[in-house]
């Protein structure tokens, strides 16, 4: 049996993407920091990873486990649209593949074993009327186990 | 001793086929808002709804009610309906799920809402 995951799938994949470079960690000051669930108003150029509705696929008959894969949203903000879209399709690629991560969140560890369903970047348009800000998100489920 | 009946077949065999699975192994349904705003409303999880809704307002009951939409299907089959009729009826079915979380300021999002064949 799985046991209930501590963190968010959101903030899951968020260290992941920190982790492996795809992004940064926003106490480090660099370009691209990454957050969970809030986006903040600054720095212009963020990504956030929200969660979303995820799947429930069946229930395995032996012990009665039900497999559920919780739903993600990355959403990326950028200053020009070039720029965002570049962003958003390198972090697409970078999540195909992602494969059997190994994280750690406050001393509990987690496997993010993969992202599917994974959609195309939707090019989402200007943050509100009166910003220029771009918005690009993607979309993908998360296949991962609380490891103890 | 027989008995005759008179049984219009073309008619029989039309109504028939119609109903039939055959040649419509796949069809596909569209279920949506068609509000030019509906991608950025739906997709857009930073967006607050004072007046209530929320964003993901339809791939959320999808994926929630996901079983449910294809019991809808087997039972209008079952109940010997047609394919497009079963299909219309999921279809409906998400839709009840989804409207009430349709974010309303004007109402034009939530009354934009389409099913249909294709």
């Amino acid at each position: 049996m799985d046991l209930p995951l501590i963190h968010s799938p959101a903030d899951i994949v968020r260290r992941a993407l920190i982790a492996d470079g795809a992004g940064t960690a926003p106490e480090s000051g660099q370009a691209w920091p990454v957050f969970s669930s809030k986006e903040p108003n600054t720095p212009d150029q963020v990504i956030t990873v929200y969660n979303t509705a995820g799947f429930s696929d069946g229930r395995f008959m032996v012990d009665g486990e039900l497999f559920y894969h919780p739903g993600v949203q990355v959403r990326v903000r950028s200053l020009t649209s070039p720029l965002g879209a570049t962003k958003a399709e390198s972090l697409r690629n970078f999540m195909a593949r992602l494969h059997n991560e190994s994280i750690t969140l406050g001393g509990t560890p987690y496997t993010l074993f993969c992202l599917g369903k994974i959609t195309e970047v939707r090019e989402l348009g200007d943050e509100s009327p009166t910003s220029k800000r771009q918005i690009f998100t993607i979309e993908a489920v998360a296949a991962l186990r609380r490891v103890s | 001793m027989a008995t005759s009946i008179n049984v219009d077949s073309a008619r029989v065999i039309a109504a028939l086929t119609a109903r039939s699975l055959k040649g419509k192994k796949q069809r596909t349904l569209e279920v949506g808002y068609a509000a030019p705003y509906a991608t950025y409303v739906h997709e857009n999880l930073a967006m607050a709804h004072p007046r209530g809704g929320q964003a993901k307002y339809l791939q959320e009951p999808a994926r929630r009610y996901n079983g449910d939409i294809g019991k809808v299907v087997r039972r209008k089959l079952e109940n010997k309906r047609s394919l497009d009729e079963a299909l219309l009826a999921a279809g409906k079915f998400l839709l009840e799920k989804s409207i009430p979380l349709v974010p309303v300021d004007t109402g034009y999002l939530r009354d934009s809402s389409f099913n249909r064949l294709v």
